[in-house]
This record gives C-alpha cells, sequence and structure tokens, in this order.
C-alpha cells in the first residue's frame, strides 16, 4: 500500500515528469542525430579504414572484409602455415593447416604445442580462415614518398588561397554594386549574371579551354586562378542577398562623415558581412581544394604543378590499381580543409554574435 | 529577415533541379529505368546528343530547358518584390 501511494507522489510531481520528458525527448534527438551521423559518416569510415588495409586485400581478395583484417600465420617447425577456425569437441579453436586433404587433414594448434599435429576429420576447405586485425599505417608514408606529397600540398594550398583571395575580392565588389548602386538596367544584368548559372559548366567548357589554349595559358596555374578575379555568379547572388539586409541607414552615416564608396565597403558593409564573406571563401577554398576537371585538362603533362586532386591519379595509371594508397592520400588531403572549417565556424559562430549585438 | 537567404536558395535550386542529370544517370545507367520513372529531361538530351548523334536536335532540347529556367528565374524574381523583405531598402 505504501508503495503505491509513493509511486503516486513521485508521477503526479510536475517537476519530474517535466525532467522525465525533457530528458526523452532530448535522449531521442540526440539517438537520431547520432543515427543520421552515422549514415553520413559511413563512406568516410569505409575511406579510413581502406587506407590502412594491406594491398592484397583491397586489390586481388574478391570478398574484402570491412575491417582490415589479415589470414593469421603461425611458424610451425619453420615453417609458416595459415591459422583457420576449425570446430573440436571443446569449440572453435584456431589452428594452423600442417597438412591438407580432402577427407581429414592434420592442424597444429599454437596455444598446446605438446599435442603435436591433430587430426581433424572433415574437408578443410569448408573452414574459415582466422582473420587478425592488421592496420598498415605505413600505406601513409608510402603515399607521401610516390606522390611527393608536400610539393602535391603547396600546389593545392597556392592555387586555392589565391584563388580564394580573388574570388572574394571581386565578389565583394560586384555584389555592392548590385546591392547599393542606382544602375540603369540593373536587373537586367542581374538575370544576365543568374543566366550564367543556369548554363551549365559542359556547355562553356570547350570554348573556354580553346581560348586558354590559344593564349598560351595552359601548362599554368594562370586558367585555374584568373577567372577567379572575375567574379562568380553564386558568390556574387550570396553575398548581394547578405548586402541588401544590411540597413542603409549605417553607409548614409559613414557618408555624411565624408566616405566614399570604398570607404563605405571597408568600414560599413565588411565588418557586418563577415558570415557571409566567411562562407564564401570557405566555398571556394573547399571547392579549389576538391576541383579535379580544371586541373586536369589545364594542368595536363606538368604533374610538377598539378594539386593534390590530379596527382593522386598515379595510383590509378601510374603505379597500378592502388586504392589503399589513394584513400590514405585523401585522408592526408582532408586534414587541412577539416581544420579550417573548424576554426572559420568558430569566427563564423562569432561574426554572427556582433552582428546581432550591434543591430 | 531571413527571406533573401530562402529566396537565394529558392533560385538556385529551382535552377539545380531543372538540371538535375549525375544521380539518375549513375544510378540508372543512362536507362531511366523502372519504365522512365528516373528519365529526366537531361537524360533525354543526352540520349539525343550524344547516344543518336542528333546534335542540332540536342542542342535545341539544351535551349529550350535554358530558356524554361531563365522564364521561372525571371518569374521567382518577379515575385520576389512581394515577399523578400531587404532590410536596406529596394
Amino acid at each position: 500500500m505504501a508503495a503505491i501511494t509513493y509511486s503516486k507522489a513521485v508521477n503526479t510531481s510536475p517537476f519530474y515528469s517535466v525532467q522525465l520528458r525533457r530528458f526523452g525527448v532530448g535522449a531521442t534527438v540526440t539517438l537520431l542525430a547520432f543515427i543520421i551521423a552515422f549514415v553520413y559518416l559511413l563512406p568516410f569510415g569505409d575511406m579510413a579504414l581502406m587506407a590502412v588495409k594491406a594491398e592484397d586485400q583491397v586489390v586481388t581478395s574478391t570478398e574484402a572484409p570491412v575491417l582490415p583484417l589479415e589470414p593469421g600465420y603461425t611458424t610451425y617447425e619453420g615453417k609458416q602455415y595459415p591459422l583457420y577456425n576449425v570446430p573440436t569437441e571443446n569449440g572453435v579453436v584456431q589452428m594452423a593447416l600442417v597438412k591438407k586433404g580432402r577427407q581429414n587433414s592434420e592442424f597444429y594448434d599454437p596455444a598446446n604445442p605438446d599435442a603435436g599435429l591433430i587430426p581433424w576429420e572433415g574437408n578443410w576447405r569448408g573452414l574459415e580462415p582466422a582473420y587478425s586485425i592488421v592496420p598498415h599505417f605505413e600505406n601513409f608514408a608510402t603515399a607521401w614518398e610516390l606522390t611527393n606529397f608536400p610539393r602535391l600540398f603547396a600546389n593545392t594550398l597556392a592555387i586555392a588561397i589565391t584563388g580564394m583571395i580573388g574570388t572574394l575580392l571581386s565578389s565583394i565588389c560586384v555584389a555592392y554594386a548590385f546591392a547599393r548602386f542606382p544602375i540603369p538596367g540593373k536587373n537586367i544584368l542581374f538575370i544576365i549574371l543568374i543566366g550564367t548559372i543556369i548554363l551549365p559548366g559542359q556547355v562553356t567548357l570547350i570554348p573556354t579551354y580553346a581560348f586558354f589554349a590559344k593564349i598560351g595559358w595552359t601548362g599554368s596555374w594562370l586558367p585555374l586562378i584568373v577567372p577567379h578575379f572575375f567574379a562568380n555568379a553564386y558568390n556574387v547572388f550570396l553575398l548581394r542577398q547578405f548586402f541588401m539586409t544590411l540597413p542603409r541607414e549605417l553607409d548614409e552615416a559613414a557618408m555624411i562623415d565624408g566616405a566614399g564608396p570604398f570607404r563605405v565597403l571597408r568600414s560599413v558593409i565588411i565588418p557586418q558581412a563577415w558570415p557571409a564573406i566567411i562562407a564564401v571563401g570557405l566555398f571556394h577554398f573547399i571547392f579549389a581544394w576538391n576541383d579535379y576537371f580544371a586541373p586536369l585538362i589545364y594542368l595536363l603533362g606538368r604533374p610538377e604543378l598539378q594539386p593534390i586532386s590530379v596527382g593522386v591519379q598515379i595510383f590509378n595509371f601510374a603505379y597500378g590499381p592502388r586504392p589503399e594508397l589513394v584513400q590514405a592520400t585523401s585522408l592526408m588531403a582532408m586534414v587541412l580543409p577539416l581544420v579550417i572549417f573548424f576554426f572559420a565556424q568558430k569566427i563564423f559562430m562569432r561574426g554572427v554574435v556582433i552582428t546581432g549585438v550591434d543591430k | 529577415m531571413i527571406s533573401p537567404v530562402i529566396f537565394y536558395n529558392l533560385v538556385l535550386s529551382v535552377i539545380g533541379v531543372l538540371q538535375y542529370f549525375i544521380v539518375p544517370y549513375i544510378v540508372t545507367r543512362g536507362t531511366g529505368a523502372p519504365g522512365n520513372s528516373a528519365y529526366f529531361f537531361n537524360m533525354h538530351l543526352y540520349k539525343t546528343a550524344f547516344t543518336f548523334f542528333d546534335m542540332g536536335y540536342g542542342a535545341t532540347q539544351a535551349w529550350l530547358i535554358f530558356i524554361i529556367a531563365l522564364t521561372l528565374t525571371i518569374f521567382l524574381f518577379a515575385t520576389a518584390r512581394r515577399w523578400v523583405y531587404y532590410a536596406s531598402g529596394d
């Protein structure tokens, strides 16, 4: 009787039930987030696991296990023998197959060396090899040396950073003009700008390549960097949308104090637009870091200028198919963008807070 | 307050969806199977131009999808005046 009153009292307590409900909702949301994050991270996990696999396991084995496993071996009388999971009266035991036979085979138990050779009835082909986890971290060193990774890394960084500076300078200026100045036919100009997004890149590819080949820029970084100094419709549109949300009163106050258009841009617009500017810079940096097609066609035959995305291809062609080295190189290439992303996110959050407080 | 960003995403996704090609092309291996349920306009364009090598008709189709996308974009820009709020006026 007493127990029932106790439980009733607990259940009717509003504090307890609200807390419980909050905990339940929180736990459900977290669990759901974990499941979704897990699904999204699966390819990354596969990549990381493949980066530490042995060549045999990736290339030659038709039924490659997901984990970096290798069949175990043990030495018996100076020779190496493969380990198998052998079912015996004492359960499954890992034993080395010494003498193969169709009807019965002889095994050696490394845990029980005094027993010598143990006869076993049955076909050894039906047995499962005993795998053990053997991560091959030396893949990273091999990939580093074969690709000349520092040079690739420097190339990628140079292309990405110069392109990022170019795209920021030009896109900010163009977006500022579209957001603030009364230009005749501005709407038509803007629709033409959006039209360049509608036009797929494949359509403009061949004319662009022919143009760069005619002016002799192929085989250099110029076609990868210079176009970004002439703005890009996506970034202009994004920045323009952001600049339009900034109140005009601040510009006007600066103008009354004698600021010209560039002074207004530098001292009023840009400090308020940091989140959008960082987003654009980050998008461009990651785009340039992963860009494969443009460097491939413009830097063909110039391996000393190629970025990582193209340089990693030597493991598909020059050294035969070596997926584990491709993944190891890609994993090394991911480190810098990830670090930059986390730092940028910090600044990004700070930028949001600053604009929120200032208004 | 966030309508400029919504508008940005709306315009870009309308254009992006009209160019939807890579995913159905890879998933269905260019067939649009089952029963053309994953057969998008750009796949038809690609088939006309690069499987049947009817470049003229393929280019016409490309122009058609370009004009449709442009019309939709202009339409979106026209409606934007009603629902997109910019703090700077305009």
